[in-house]
């Protein structure tokens, strides 16, 4: 424990340049099998100094999260570590056995990881959670006042409601500061974080990223960040290692290697981010019919929540007023809970409203005639989220296609929706001969252009998008945006575009639409809402999005 | 540590890309020597009556012989031959079973489709009968129903319907209410599919193969019941003979003759073992693994 | 170590009591499931009235088979068998719940605590069963969970999985024929006392060693499967904590809400096991009761075989709530 007790107390002053509390040598990663193929990381080397946050960046599969399970000897059984040296504080892990390793590395390594509800046992309250992780031998006096000094320092609020509570009981949010206290515990020299905020809402990740960078300099921690995300890298590490395949294919300080990458992959990678992306922008066509395509009016929906105090009423929707043109394409921005997906839900049929109306071309919903509705119904189409469960698993690709054919098209001969099939796989890019492909030998990406394909066969004039690249990685998540923007010049399709990330909608959408606890708090020109926003929830989600500062002041020694 | 260290799927899934996905398509070693037992099971119980003598004949110059050549199971106290016996008891054992599994099975399966496919008030009635059903044990209900109904073809196997639906129901319902609510089928919905299309498409072909597992998982439940009702003296009336009451009368002579009671007894674990076997050959077939099946089961 | 840099930035009072003290389960949770179980008994109560009303007059049924006209007269009068449905449905629900009962046939007295009686030998047998079958099934499931070896975690829980192919009675006759034939060791039938027991307890033991086998061993490796562990592991526990606190434990909630599922079929296996033991309980008194068609004898005991399961089924909910507290909302 000697290594924190040199630590200042306190810092005041701009974190200098520690010492490396973390030196990776030669580092490789592979499957623990006797005849183990190619290593899945092999030959990475980094270093984190005291006081300073080193950034781990890639796509799903690159290798950064194994990195860093090994680094933090927590790698799954399935795996093992091959080769290579790995220091902590100063005591080099090679050759020690495993109990001592084990030991060392829980005393000097705090860990943070992705899904904050999920690293926390079900079972035990916050409390003894925090109280397990302090070191061995801490009184029972002691380690009371200790927990309850963790909780503040993270900036929990009810101290004594939070320890009280199992996990269930508190938000993500929460539930990560906990995590974090909880790797703090035992005073480490080294805070790995393994993607610490994807699996929150973006104006918690800033919070929660805050208060790891206050930590960082507090607490003089060394930072190994892993995250896909490069603007939280570009936001909150002074040193980036790009992975790619198992490997680091580009290292040096954020700032630089942001702003100049040498290696091909990163300026891909870069390039894919879509606050960089070119925004598509469709001229507007005159509109021959002044009737507004889409028309929601005071649309309420409540739903009923069972939670730990009974039963509660969650309104989802509380009055929301909305019209899309033709060929108008908008972005319905919120986080989790506000709403977003259930007006999307609703608009489409696969939700009925509690009050409020729907109207298509004019038409209410409820008063459409069989004819108005069967238009209706191949008009609007729907993508999905999340492309695994979106196609059905025993289906192939060409009965997946098939199948809206079947039903809107009953005209048409087996021959000519054979030849509809290959049109649209053609349309999204995919080849021929996946025809025949179940959805087990596809990539996210090619599910995902599957489910476009799907939705553009009845050929419908509005599309309603949830989330449609947000399980995706970023180069994939690039292309299918490109798909999306082409599509529509090219139909002059209208879009309803659900996501949280204000990025991607500011890439697709000329129209931005604000949701916040179930109404409307905004709506406008895009370009207008993310330069000039009026409400202040607005001003903090567009604070929030990462990426925004370039952090050029921090990269001096 | 190895016990305690955790599988990061992704992690690894990531490290083999071409991991083929697909179950395998076969029912394994274990599900071919499910069916073969069940086969020799079923075929004797048919031929019984073609081949061999009258499971009542008494001959009293043969009781209490031990296993033989001429008696292969030996005899019982009134000198009548244990094979034929266990042979015609099949009979009656397996069309019970049969019998019950079918009604059961199809039961089961129409509850969890209704309730997956019209949701809201069907469904909950569906799930408050099948709590209603746990919370009456089936003992109680053969007690209650055989003792004052009478222990007649139809009310043995009502109490083996009532006893067992409830498997199939669980394992279906289950299935059923994660197709009905996955993205694949509010695409249909979107699509303009409506329930009979959503059902015929999605839901009837997914579930197939689970009925398969399902029923199996019903048929060996129900023999179980049936030969314990059987022994509790519930079930089929001597002097028509049924494995579960063979057992049961062949106990008093336990110190003398085990073999009355063993080889009926057998013949419901061989019985039960190939129903196991087959069920979960079929779940890693059509499912992903026993572990699945068992899960399932539950 | 006592002076951390965290009491320095944010000095402040400890705080007294850190937790805010609960009840492990609210009397609200107990209430809900005690409620169900009142309406499974209501339930148990209408099918016996449904199936004797079913047989035409049930007072036939209730008295001996010699019994002179008025007898019957006189019964039927009493219990109301001459009244409208809905009126015998609430005389027989009066004299259930105020527990006035015709006699016994076979014993000529009042059958309630003739059944009564039969609870501690009973429940003796399920103890006993209960748990040799949860240390059984609980080790053979930890290890066929945790095992690296191929033959300890595979070989144990088949074993364990076939016995479930083996009817109940069936185990008890080959453990009557190996252990009370053959070797000697234990007497063939009960008498009641400690050696006797063995063989039942056992016997009912392997009816449940295949479902709390399989079941711990599914939630055992769900929970290795867990990312919390690895939070755990990252503390850098002692391995039986580890064990122990992380992975045990939070095994046990699914573990006894399955076993509290399958209680039924358990149930079922324990008046097995008395008749095949012939031991004195309540299952071996209902199957004699069924066989001398002692009616009011055999209503009593289903009902106080329905009020004990209940019973049961309320102790299991309250301990899965217990040990798993997201049960309890």
């Amino acid at each position: 424990m000697t290594a924190q007790t040199v630590r200042p107390l306190v810092t005041t002053r701009p974190t200098p340049t520690g010492d490396p509390v973390l030196r990776v040598r030669d580092l490789a990663v592979g499957l623990d099998e006797p005849d183990a193929r190619e290593p899945i990381v092999a030959g990475v080397s980094f270093e984190v100094r005291a006081g300073r946050s080193v950034g781990l960046v890639g796509e799903s599969g690159s290798g950064k999260t194994l990195t860093a399970l090994a680094v933090a000897g927590l790698l799954p059984s399935a795996v093992r570590v091959d080769g290579g040296r790995v220091e902590v504080a100063g005591r080099d892990l090679t050759g020690l056995d495993p109990r001592a390793a084990r030991a060392h590395l829980s005393a000097t390594v705090g860990v943070v990881f992705q899904n904050p509800t999920a690293s926390l046992n079900p079972r035990m309250r916050i409390a003894a959670q925090l109280r397990e992780a302090l070191p061995a031998g801490t009184s029972r006096r002691e380690a009371r006042a200790r927990v309850a000094e963790l909780v503040r320092a993270v900036g929990i609020p009810d101290v004594h409601k939070t320890l009280g509570a199992f996990p269930h009981e508190l938000s993500g949010g929460l539930n990560q500061r906990v995590v974090i206290a909880m790797a703090l515990a035992r005073e480490p020299a080294v805070l790995i974080a393994d993607e610490p905020t994807t699996a929150l809402d973006v104006s918690v990740q800033a919070q929660v990223l805050d208060l790891v960078d206050e930590l960082r300099e507090r607490l003089h921690l060394g930072v190994l960040l892993v995250s896909h995300d490069i603007g939280v890298i570009a936001d909150r590490t002074d040193d980036v290692h790009v992975m790619s395949a198992g490997r680091i294919v580009e290292s040096g300080p954020t700032g630089e290697v942001l702003r100049d990458p040498a290696h091909e992959y990163t300026r891909t990678l870069l390039a894919a981010t879509p606050s960089r992306l070119e925004p598509v922008r469709v001229a507007p066509r005159e509109d021959p019919t002044p009737v507004p395509q889409l028309r929601v009016e005071g649309l309420r929906r409540a739903f009923t929540v069972r939670g730990g105090t009974g039963r509660a009423r969650h309104v989802a929707l509380d009055g929301v007023d909305l019209t899309v043109a033709r060929g108008q394409a908008i972005g319905l921005v919120g986080e989790s809970g506000s709403g977003k997906t259930t007006l999307a839900r609703i608009v489409v049929g696969l939700e009925r409203p509690d009050s409020g109306v729907v109207s298509y071309q004019g038409t209410p919903l409820t008063g459409h005639d069989r004819a108005q509705r069967r238009r209706w119904r191949q008009e609007v189409q729907y993508i999905f989220q999340d492309p695994y469960s979106s196609l059905d698993p025993r289906l192939t690709v060409a009965q997946t296609l098939r199948e809206p054919l079947e039903i809107a098209r009953r005209d048409l001969s087996r021959r000519a929706v054979a030849a509809r099939v290959d049109s649209l796989l053609d349309e999204v890019e995919l080849p021929r001969s996946f025809r025949d492909r179940h959805p087990a030998e596809l990539s996210g990406g090619q599910r995902q252009r599957v489910g476009i394909a799907r939705a553009l066969a009845t050929e419908p004039s509005l599309i309603i998008a949830d989330e449609p690249v947000s399980a995706l990685d970023l180069s994939v998540q690039a292309r299918i945006l490109q798909l999306l923007g082409r599509l529509r010049r090219e139909r002059n399709l209208t879009y309803l575009f659900i996501s949280h990330d204000l990025a991607v909608v500011r890439y697709l959408c000329e129209d931005l639409v604000v949701l916040r606890g179930g109404q409307i708090v905004e709506q406008g020109r895009t370009a207008e809402v993310l330069a000039r926003p009026t409400s202040p929830y607005t001003r903090a989600l567009v604070e929030a999005i990462p990426g925004r500062s370039h952090h050029t002041d921090r990269d001096a020694p | 540590m190895t016990l305690l260290q955790t599988d990061d799927a992704d992690a690894v899934r990531a490290a083999e890309p071409d991991r083929p996905a697909r179950p395998r398509r076969t029912i394994g070693i274990g599900g071919w020597v499910g069916a073969a037992l069940l086969a020799v099971v079923v075929l004797t119980a048919l031929a019984g009556p073609l081949t061999s003598g009258d499971p009542l004949a008494q001959d009293f110059e043969a009781i209490l012989r031990p296993p033989s050549a001429a008696h292969l199971f030996g005899t019982d106290e009134l000198g009548r031959d244990v094979l034929v016996r266990v042979v015609f008891g099949g009979r009656t054992a397996l069309a019970i079973t049969l019998v019950s599994a079918v009604v059961a099975s199809a039961l089961g399966l129409s509850l969890a489709l209704l309730g997956a496919l019209y949701g809201g008030w069907v469904d909950a009635l569906a799930g408050r009968l099948a709590d209603v059903q746990l919370a009456v044990p089936s003992i109680v209900l053969a007690i209650v129903v055989l003792s004052f109904v009478g222990n007649s073809f139809v009310p043995i196997v009502a109490v083996l319907v009532l006893g067992s639906w409830v498997l199939t129901f669980r394992v279906i319902r289950g299935h059923a209410r994660a197709v009905v609510r996955a993205q694949y089928v509010e695409a249909a919905r979107v699509a303009g599919a409506g329930r009979f299309g959503v059902a015929r498409r999605h839901l009837v072909p997914s579930v197939l193969p689970l009925l398969a597992v399902a029923f199996t998982i019903n048929a060996s439940s129900a023999l179980l019941l049936e030969s314990s009702l059987g022994y509790l003296g519930l079930g089929v009336q001597p002097p028509q003979p049924d494995w579960g009451q063979m057992v049961a009368s062949g106990q008093a002579q336990i110190f003398t003759a085990p073999w009355i009671a063993l080889f009926p007894g057998l013949a419901v674990v061989v019985t039960a073992v190939g129903l196991q076997l087959l069920g979960d050959g079929l779940a890693e077939r059509f499912v992903g693994g026993p572990a699945v099946k068992r899960g399932l089961a539950q | 170590m006592s002076a951390s840099e965290l009491t320095q930035e944010r000095a402040g009072p400890p705080p007294r009591r850190p937790h805010v003290p609960r009840p492990p389960v609210s009397l609200r949770y107990v209430g809900g499931r005690l409620l169900t179980g009142l309406i499974a008994v209501w339930g148990a109560v209408t099918l016996v009235f449904f199936a004797l009303y079913a047989t035409g007059n049930p007072a036939i049924l209730l008295v001996p088979p010699d019994a002179p006209p008025d007898e019957i007269a006189r019964l039927t009068r009493l219990m109301g068998f001459d009244r409208p449905l809905p009126e015998q449905y609430g005389t027989f629900l009066h004299s259930v719940l105020t527990g006035s009962f015709p006699d016994s046939i076979r014993y000529g007295e009042d059958p309630l605590p003739i059944a009564l009686e039969k609870i501690p030998a009973s429940l003796a047998l399920g103890v006993s069963g209960l748990v040799i079958g949860t240390l059984l099934g609980g080790v053979v499931g930890y290890v066929s969970a945790t095992s690296r070896s191929t033959f300890l975690s595979r070989v144990p829980l088949g074993v364990a999985v076939g016995l479930e192919s083996i009817p109940t009675f069936f185990v008890g006759i080959v453990l009557v024929i190996v252990f009370a034939v053959q070797l000697g060791w234990f007497p063939v039938t009960s008498t009641g006392d400690a050696a006797s027991l063995v063989l039942p307890a056992f016997t009912l033991a392997f009816a449940f060693v295949p479902t709390v086998a399989r079941v711990f061993r599914t939630a055992l490796l769900d929970v290795l499967q867990a990312e919390h562990l690895r939070t755990a592991r990252a503390k850098g526990l002692p391995r039986h904590t580890l064990v122990w606190r992380h992975v045990v434990a939070n095994s046990l909630g699914t573990t006894l809400n399955v076993v509290g599922i399958q209680a039924g079929v358990l149930l079922g296996g324990a008046v097995v096991t008395e008749s095949v033991f012939g031991w004195p309980g309540l299952g071996q008194l209902s199957i004699n009761a069924v066989q001398n068609r002692d009616y009011p004898l055999v209503i009593v005991c289903v009902l106080v075989i329905a009020v004990g399961f209940v019973l049961i089924n309320l102790v299991v909910d309250v301990l899965a709530a217990i040990v798993e507290p997201r049960l309890r909302s």
